[in-house]
């Protein structure tokens, strides 16, 4: 069956259907280890939410209140907001309130739970502390991940920007940094420094704010 | 070579290798064993000083205080300071005894002698006719192999108006620098602790009151320096600036690590002549007179009050979020914390900063340049912030 077939279509001709087929399956290969290689990746994502409308010029002293904390590490939302509010400051473009100032607003303005304000409890909070904005955060995720024998650390954070006249939302944005990459699959280690990543992501948000 | 000098015969074996470069590879051998000794010698020798040192700056009385104990476990802190004291006498310091002391303390009622403040400076003085108060602090003692002990020393005038007038602090491991063969390997906690004992009253003796040595953030290397920072140009780096440093929030499990913070960032930021630290007792004072409690920070009107009651220009404040050593001789220290100086005149933030490390960064070979107690990294950490706030003006971040 076999020297028949191989009768009826000779050499030259086998070799070119071999190699028609090779080229037909080529692309979907390359496209399978394509997405092999992204779904490797450590995790990059972002989204953002502008209010078209707000002119963010005239914000000049915002008070960030302490980040909300999903993580497993207790003092997660602490170390966010401290990176948040020491790379915003260092912007030049706004004034951070100091802390302490923000615990004193949410004291006076009767705040129950600072990390979710109403837009009541905001637009109260910013006319006690005279800031133009009011800014809260969640850190979703903070900490090491592990996959097999390959651990990184992972960050994800959503930062939120409320107006002081009316509490409403006018920026949004969020981040996700660290992961294991393919070379931490590959050759071990434990990823990049958790606070590199919490920088990279801090800083990811904010380049947001500023676009 | 011998051979060849006295004219005897020469083997075939010294024939095939000339004999120059058989006293080549002597000398290059010899040289370089020599410059390891000389290393292994000098790597993080401390200072241990000799009981004929130079003259002491300070000639008067001094009331050596109890050690206040910030290691956050129960230490030898009695066994401490009679080390201490015996040091302090063998240099020539004129040390107040513990009688005439107590005395003191008992009369006045004094239960807080960590930090001096006006009342016990003034009845110090009056009482006891001591010229100056020597505060130890002790933050950290480790007898697990291999041995760490930190600790700081801090002395304040008496008088009715006690000021800040040295201050100095040294942390130690066992094995910071153990040489060839390990031979300079300390198995002894109580020789660690004579050495760092020996070094803080050998600074005391050599630098003494009044002096600035030179800043610390100048030679610090660039892992140590704030990750984010922050100045306002309302900050003159030529300008001078009294500084009340407020007690840090603790966000660790590390007990006393905001006191040991706010320690590091006094002693790196009394080398700038342009700073005038306020002692942290007469803080505390004016805070407990003026029953502020801090929930999450400073406030504006407390950070008013406070500058007001002391009379300085900057307050400076932050939160502690890592501080941690390591038992042992397998881990790795951890300091991270964040600082913020908020102005009289304008109200606002003139500088902030974050800070955070590990004992290994920078680390490539082996073990070089790894810092084995949170001491030495916090001490570099904050000398970086100093130099960062009144030195030359760098980039935004």
């Amino acid at each position: 069956m076999g020297r028949t077939w191989g009768r009826a279509k000779p050499g030259p001709t086998r070799k070119g259907v071999r190699a028609s087929m090779y080229t037909s399956l080529r692309r979907p290969l390359l496209y399978v280890i394509v997405v092999l290689l992204v779904s490797c990746a450590p995790a990059v994502t972002s989204s953002v939410y502008r209010d078209p409308n707000m002119d963010f010029g005239a914000i000049q002293t915002v008070a960030v209140l302490p980040f909300q904390n999903l993580s497993r590490d207790s003092v997660a939302a602490d170390r966010v907001r401290d990176v948040f509010v020491n790379s915003l400051l260092s912007t030049g473009v706004v004034y951070v309130l100091p802390v302490g100032e923000v615990a004193r607003g949410v004291a006076r303005a009767e705040i129950q739970t600072p990390t979710t304000p109403s837009p009541e409890e905001v637009i109260k909070l910013a006319a006690n502390v005279r800031a133009q904005a009011v800014v809260t955060g969640v850190v979703r995720e903070y900490g090491e991940v592990r996959s097999g024998s390959s651990s990184a650390g992972v960050i994800a954070l959503s930062v939120q920007m409320l107006e002081a006249q009316t509490g409403r939302t006018v920026w949004t944005a969020s981040s996700t940094r660290g992961g294991i990459s393919v070379w931490d699959r590959l050759l071990g280690g434990g990823g990049r420094p958790m606070n590199d990543i919490t920088r990279q992501a801090v800083n990811d948000v904010i380049q947001r704010l500023f676009k | 070579m011998r051979a060849r000098q006295k004219g005897l015969p020469v083997s075939g074996a010294d024939q095939a290798r000339p004999p120059r470069l058989f006293a080549l590879a002597a000398a290059c051998g010899g040289l370089s064993l020599g410059v390891l000794l000389v290393l292994s010698a000098c790597a993080n020798r401390p200072d241990t000083a000799a009981t004929s040192g130079p003259r002491p700056a300070v000639m008067g009385r001094i009331a050596v205080v109890p050690v206040e104990n910030l290691s956050g476990r129960s230490a030898p802190v009695r066994e401490i300071r009679e080390v201490l004291i015996e040091r302090l006498r063998a240099r020539g310091f004129s040390v107040l005894d513990d009688d005439s002391l107590n005395q003191v303390v008992a009369r006045h009622r004094i239960r807080y002698i960590a930090g001096v403040d006006k009342e016990v400076a003034l009845a110090l003085k009056e009482e006891a006719g001591v010229e100056a108060i020597l505060v130890p602090s002790l933050e950290l003692f480790d007898e697990t192999y291999p041995p760490k002990v930190a600790m700081f020393c801090r002395l304040v005038s008496s008088g009715d108006n006690p000021a800040l007038l040295w201050i100095d602090g040294v942390g130690m491991a066992g094995d910071d620098s153990p040489g060839i063969l390990a031979l300079g390997m300390v198995d002894d906690p109580k020789v660690l602790l004579t050495t760092v004992v020996d070094t803080l009253v050998g600074s005391l003796a050599r630098d003494g009151p009044g002096t600035h040595s030179a800043p610390a953030g100048a030679g610090i290397a660039r892992q140590f320096r704030p990750k984010i920072a922050y100045r306002s140009d309302v900050l003159d780096p030529d300008g001078t600036f009294s500084v009340a440093v407020m007690p840090f929030f603790n966000k660790t499990e590390r007990k006393h690590a905001g006191e040991i913070i706010a320690l590091h960032l006094i002693r790196n930021l009394m080398t700038f002549q342009n700073l005038k630290i306020v002692e942290p007792g007469i803080v505390r004072q004016e805070l407990l007179r003026y029953r502020i409690i801090m929930t999450d920070g400073v406030s504006l009107p407390e950070t008013e009050t406070i500058l007001n009651a002391v009379n300085a220009d900057l307050v400076l404040n932050g939160q502690v979020l890592d501080y941690r050593d390591y038992p042992g001789a397998d881990g790795v220290a951890r300091v991270d914390f964040s600082v913020l100086f908020v102005e009289r005149k304008t109200r606002r933030v003139v500088f902030s900063s974050y800070s955070q490390n590990h004992g290994d960064d920078g680390v490539v070979f082996f073990d070089w340049g790894r810092h084995n107690t949170a001491h030495t990294m916090a001490e570099r950490m904050a000398g970086a912030i100093g130099e960062r706030m009144v030195g030359p003006r760098g980039g935004g971040r």
